[in-house]
This record gives C-alpha cells, structure tokens and sequence, in this order.
C-alpha cells in the first residue's frame, strides 16, 4: 500500500533535474565563457543523448538570469537569455521559420505574426521578416547568450544550398547580433565546424561527455542521489549492488539512467516488489538499442577527435 | 519574464549530485523587475534642445519591433489606451500621436516601455505651462544634414512646432517636401519612415540645400524656440508661466519702442492687443512672444525668467518683422473694397456668428477678386460717399445690413453671368433694390430720429432679416449679461 501512495509522487521521474559533475563543469565553462569574450562565438555543445543536454540548457538560463540580475534591474528591457528548439522538417531540413518564430515569441516580443523587414510595407513575417526581427530583438534586448536546443537539425538538409543557407542563418546570427550562441545537440553537430573555415573560425566545440568505465565512483553517487530520493518519496529500494550494471547498460548517460529507473519503478509496482538488481534486469534496454547507442557514442567520439580543439 | 524573481541554481554539484527540480536549499531567489513588453529605448536629446519628437520615438521603436508604426499603434499601444473595444483607431491615434496629445496615450507608451519621462516628447510640458497655442506643423518637417549626421536618426521636437522654419544647428531650412515627388509627410500613411518618403519611398535625405542666410531671423526664431521647450520642461506640469514677468517686461520695451504703435507695426497686429496682455488679459502666441522679443533683440527666456532695464532692449528696424501677418496680407488682396472689408476683417476675430457670417461674404468677395475682374476707382468712390452712412450704422451694430446689401449686389451680378464689375454691382444694387431697401430707409431714418429725439432704435416694428435677428438677440444677451 505504502507503494502505490508513493508512486503517485514519483512517477514524473523522467522530468527530475538532476546536476550532475559532468554537467556542472561544462555549464562553468559555459558561463565563464559567455560572461568573459566580448566576441561573440558560436558554442557548439555536443553529447550522446541522455547526457543531460536539455538539463544542461536550463541550467543555464537559471544561472545567466541570476548572473545578469543586476544588469536587468538597470535596463527593463534586458533577457538574460533566449532558447529555442531547432524543429526537423524532413527532405527539407531545419525549419528556420519556426525557429526565429520560437526565439521571438520567447522573448516575449510582439505581433510575431506580424513583422516586417525594412522600408516594406507587407506585414505577414516571412522568413526574411522574421529573420530580421529576430537579429533586432537580440539587439535590443542584448541577451548573453542564444541557446538552440537540438541543433543536430542544423546540419542536416537536403541539398548543398539548403546546406549553405543553414550556414549563412547561422553566421548571421552570430555576427549581426552580436550575441553568444550556444548550440546544444548530438555529435553531428561536430560536422558544423569542419564544413566552414568561417565558421569553423567562430565555433567552439565542447563535449558533455557520459561517465566512462573508470567514472564509476562519479556514477555511483549519481545512482545513490536517485536511491535517497526514491526512498525519501517511501519507494523500497535497493540499487547499491547494481552500480557496475546501471554504468554499463546506461553507457554512463543519466538520462538514460533516469528513463530506465523509472521504468524499473513501473515493473516493481505492477509486482509489488522492491527496485533492485532483479527489477533492473528485467527492464534493462535490450542488446540491439545498446549496441546502437555505445556505437553511436563511439562515432562521436572518434569523429570528435579527428576534430582538433574540442574541449572535454 | 513573468515573475518578478528569477531561481538560481548554487553550482556545488562538482562533488555531490543535485536535484534541481525540488531542492530549494540549492537555488536561490534574485529579485528582477518584470520584463518590459516593448523595448525601453532611451529616448534621444532628452533635457537639451535636441530632443527627439514622441512619433520620431514611436517609429524607432516600430523598427526595433519590426512592425509597422500603424500596427504597434493599433495593436499594441491602442488597446491599452483605449481599452479593448476601440474599433478601427488607426488613422485616429495616428494623428494623436504625430501631435502628442498628452493623453492616455503617453502613459501607455510609458507603461509598455517602463520609460518615464516620454511626455518630455511632446508640446504637452509647453501646453500645460499655457504658453498659449504652441502647436504642431501641419506636416512633419526636417533637416537632412542633422538626419545625415546622427549615428541613429531620429526627428527633433523643435523641427514640429509651427512657426519653426530653420534648423537651430545647421540653420538651414527645414524641408516639408519630399524632393522627389513634393509630397508632404504626415502620419496618416502606412508607411511612415524617418528617412523614406511615404509616398514614392525614394530617400528624404538625398538632397541637402546647405546656402542660408545667416541674417535670417527664422534661424533665430527656430533657436530660440528650441531654448523655449526646455525650459517650459524644466517646470512642473500644470504650472503657469511666470507671465507677471512677462507683463513688466513688456512696459519696458514698450518704453524702449516709444510706443506701442511702431512695436506693432512691425509686428503686424493691432496696437490694442497689447492692451490686453499688458492687462492680463490674454496671452500672446507663441509666435507673438517670439516675435516681441525679436524686435527687443532680447531672449524669449530672459523675457520670462528676469526683468530687463530699458538699456538692455534695442528695438530692431520697424520692417524687420520676422513674417508677414495673416490680416495684412489679407488686406492687401482685398484692398480693393475698401474701409468696409478692412472692417469686416477686424470682426471676424470677435464673434462665432459674425465670423461666420463675415467669412461668407469674404468668400463671395475673394472669388470676384480671385476672378478677371477690376473693382476699380469709381465702385470705391461710391463705396467711400457711402462710408459715412455705414459708420453711423456700424456705431449701433448696424454694419450688417450693408454687408448684406453689397453680397446682394455681387451674387445678382454673378446670377445675372456679367462681368462683376464696379457699374454692375453698382447698377445691380440699385435694380435689385439692394442699396435703397425700405428697411434700410426705415433704419436711417430711425437712426435719424433716435439722434434727434433720444427714441429707443430698435423698434419691435422693424422688419429685420431672422439672421440679423439673432445677431440682434446675441448683443441683447451680451449686454444684459
């Protein structure tokens, strides 16, 4: 009985934020970054999914709107930050429309659906509009950083000038407005770098990496945090016998992690049984999906390293 | 930002694992004012004589949105202003805001930006100091070489007051036309640009007439006008202006000028106007107090704020007034009708019912002057053998019946698709029983009577036009008032 009373409080386990060493030390790098170079940059930050890349963008805004406070209470117009995400259309690549409108309406800007360019007289935001709006509202509204959340779309299009477009959008965005732009996505965005000399000039390429086999004691207290809190909502369980295995079918991803707990939440109470070794067996992904995210992680990896300056 | 606090996550998970979803004890709460809607641009030249006009703000804040100037005014400031039922007020707001009424608009603009002294833009601080009838131009108006030189143009609020010809920087003259195309530029267009024509959208700027004379007295007036609006800025709105100062002020250079005559002379208004400011009893334009302390050679703020010895005032040359006033130029396109329209053009200011009625007759008169015609010596001879007859009426209210009989005389000519010339009138006015109406026998011998016998001229008997009637009835009214 205790169980299910208790599920209720913990069933949105996915949704927990946790901050973990590995996210921490790239948010500080981020944050002494951004609030250092005055020349605004493109920050690339790439990392396996479930590494906490989404976590990492909240983080973020939270820490840039205490850091600016000061400054925002001067100037009433100032954001500390403004996110979107990067929205795939297929054959067709990133839709930037959608983008610039997401970016817009965040920054709380008016009659989005209504927006110009220049000297013309047609009100109906069409992507050059929406594009200069967008640049204006950073410049107005001089934001420390833009954070594009999956921005693996990025480099994805379907033709060459399709391609060069998303470049030039980017280049723009980084030079007219003079702002930081923080590109949070998977190791295709490392590609980024290496299509441009540009643009490889202004990237900076940072990698939220997931916990390798010798981080096992780092892993182990992230496993233990979730353990504590799971107990602290009165859930019975027991997973300090099942480090070595969380580590190495999660390939060192909390996000994984988390998904995977929480799954392993649901099989224990349908059994009526506690969270622990055999419950996490039972739910672990199966061999294909592993197999699928290390490759990937090892790709990324590698291609990471053929890219020189990356920051780990 | 909706909340006025923002959470801030304590970076101490190099070691030990957070939560950051339900741990407070890691967060902590900055306070931050809420977010302004639209960006709080700082308006240009505040407290200096440059300062920016409110709808020059208006549009850089529509291009730092980039939205439409109308849009933002509809959609934006609109319903704040008004309230959320306020139908199609585009062109309406406008035109409000182009001149700056200092209404619920200005408050809302400071709402959505969080700026507080936008009222600053406008003539309201002028207005409110009852610097009487400071106004905007008709059209926007501007100097291209301030434009060309600002980093981030924008229009002054001096370059929008009427009267105000020259730029007091560059003290060229202002521009009203579009070089192109000779539109004139207002706010009723949708599209409205600092630098672009409304019209054909080729640039303002282009061309630049850089030759002035520097002798020019609109160049001091524009200067001295822009000193003008700051102070009035300096004081607080509702105040009057210190016009008691004003008023000494004016006996002085009275006692300079020798006179009140020569001063108005050469300022072109009538000698008795200056009775009324000297009394207090009304205040003169802003064009008139630019214009006294023009021909003083003294400073508009000097007038105001201290008073001046006689050695310090020297009246300039009689015919250096800085424009010709309306009434003179009116009468010297109507010359030709003599005493009695000079008359009707000294009426016209005193009541609605004779301006109306005496701007009708004007109309009819300036149409068959405007028209090939010559009302040459002879029509003014018999108007003049007829003067007398018209003083004595106008002595008793009277003049009206002339008018009446010499529109008469004009429109049968005009009926008739003669020449309106001085015999036809004249033959008109006799055929058409104008000039010899038993009525007017009747008033004339009334008058006649009442100067003999002391009668009471205003006989219930007296047949009378229903319009004289009422202008009848109004003195009545005044008189027993």
């Amino acid at each position: 009985m205790q169980t299910n009373t208790a599920l209720i409080n913990v069933q949105p386990l996915h949704r927990w934020v946790i901050q973990h060493s590995h996210l921490s030390a790239v948010c500080d790098w981020l944050i002494d970054h951004i609030m250092a170079f005055n020349e605004p940059v493109i920050l690339l930050v790439v990392g396996a999914t479930g590494t906490g890349k989404s976590t990492l963008l909240k983080i973020l805004r939270k820490r840039l709107d205490a850091l600016l406070a000061e400054s925002m209470r001067c100037d009433t117009s100032r954001l500390a930050s403004v996110a979107a995400e990067t929205f795939f259309v297929p054959g067709r690549g990133p839709d930037w429309r959608c983008l610039f409108h997401d970016l817009l309406t965040d920054a709380n800007d008016i009659l989005v659906d209504r927006k110009v360019i220049d000297g013309t007289n047609r009100a109906g935001s069409t992507l050059p509009a929406l594009h200069s709006a967008c640049i204006k509202m950073i410049r107005h509204r001089r934001p420390a950083a833009v954070l594009l959340d999956e921005g693996g779309a990025l480099v994805e299009a379907g033709t060459k000038g399709a391609l060069a477009k998303n470049l030039s959008f980017l280049k723009s965005i980084s030079n007219r407005s003079a702002c930081h732009l923080v590109v949070l996505g998977d190791y295709s965005l490392v590609k980024l770098g290496s299509m441009n000399g540009q643009l490889n000039r202004r990237c900076i390429t940072v990698h939220l990496s997931p916990y390798a086999n010798n981080e096992a004691e780092d892993f182990s207290k992230i496993v233990s945090g979730f353990q504590y809190r799971l107990r602290d909502s009165g859930v019975e369980c027991d997973l300090s016998n099942s480090n070595g295995l969380l580590l190495e079918r999660s390939c060192g991803c909390v996000g994984l992690l988390a998904r995977w707990l929480s799954e392993a939440l649901i099989h224990s109470r349908r059994n009526h049984s506690p969270l622990n070794d055999d419950a996490l067996r039972k739910t672990m992904a199966p061999d294909g999906a592993f197999k699928v995210w290390q490759m990937e992680i090892n790709r990324g990896i590698t291609a990471l390293r053929e890219f020189e300056g990356v920051r780990n | 930002m909706k909340s006025d606090f923002c959470i801030a996550p304590i970076s101490d998970a190099k070691t030990d694992p957070v939560f950051l979803d339900t741990a407070s004890e890691h967060e902590v709460r900055i306070s931050v004012p809420p977010r302004s809607l639209l960006v709080g641009l700082i308006p240009k030249g505040l407290g200096t004589p440059h300062v920016e006009s409110l709808f020059s703000y208006l549009l850089r804040l529509a291009d730092a949105h980039a939205v439409r100037f109308v849009d933002l005014v509809q959609y934006v400031i609109g319903p704040i202003a008004y309230g959320p039922h306020i139908g199609n007020i585009r062109f309406y707001t406008c035109q409000r805001l182009q001149r700056g009424v200092s209404g619920g608009e200005i408050e809302a603009i400071e709402r959505l930006t969080l700026q507080s002294r936008l009222r600053e833009l406008t003539l309201g601080p002028a207005k409110n100091l009852k610097c009487a009838h400071v106004d905007y131009a008709q059209s926007r108006a501007w100097c291209p070489a301030c434009i060309l030189a600002d980093e981030e143009p924008y229009e002054r609020l001096v370059w929008q007051v009427k009267g105000v010809t020259h730029c007091p920087v560059h003290c060229i003259k202002l521009e009203r036309a579009c070089p192109e195309c000779g539109a004139l530029q207002n706010s009723s267009s949708f599209t409205v640009h600092i630098r672009k024509c409304m019209k054909c959208d080729a640039d303002r700027m282009s061309r630049i007439d850089a030759s002035h004379d520097p002798d020019d007295p609109g160049i001091w007036r524009s200067q001295e006008c822009a000193k003008l609006l700051v102070w009035a800025t300096s004081h607080q709105p509702g105040a009057r202006l210190p016009f008691d100062i004003f008023r000494a002020n004016l006996m002085t250079i009275y006692k300079a000028a020798g006179g009140w005559k020569p001063l108005a002379r050469a300022l072109g208004i009538p000698p008795t106007s200056f009775g009324w400011w000297k009394l207090g009893l009304g205040v003169p334009e802003l064009e008139k107090i630019l214009s006294i302390a023009w021909c003083a050679n003294i400073n508009v703020v000097d007038a105001f704020e201290r008073e001046l010895a006689v050695s310090e005032i020297r009246i300039r040359a009689i015919h250096s007034s800085i424009r010709k006033p309306r009434a003179y130029k009116r009468r010297l396109k109507i010359n030709d009708s003599g005493l009695l329209l000079e008359t009707l053009d000294d009426k016209i200011k005193t009541h609605p019912f004779e301006r109306v009625f005496i701007k009708d007759v004007l109309t009819t008169l300036d149409v068959s002057i405007n028209s090939p015609i010559s009302l040459g010596a002879e029509f003014r001879n018999r108007l003049n053998a007829h003067n007398q007859k018209i003083r004595e009426l106008r002595r008793h209210g009277f003049v009206w019946e002339v008018v009446i009989q010499l529109r008469t005389s004009i429109l049968s000519v005009k009926s008739s698709g003669k020449a309106i010339t001085a015999a036809n009138v004249w033959k008109h006015g006799i055929k058409s029983g104008a000039w010899l109406l038993p009525r007017t026998r009747q008033i004339y011998s009334r008058m006649a009577s009442m100067m003999n016998d002391n009668k009471p001229l205003r006989d219930p008997a007296l047949r009378v036009p229903p319009d004289i009637r009422a202008f009848l009835d109004w003195r009545a009214s005044k008189k027993g008032s």
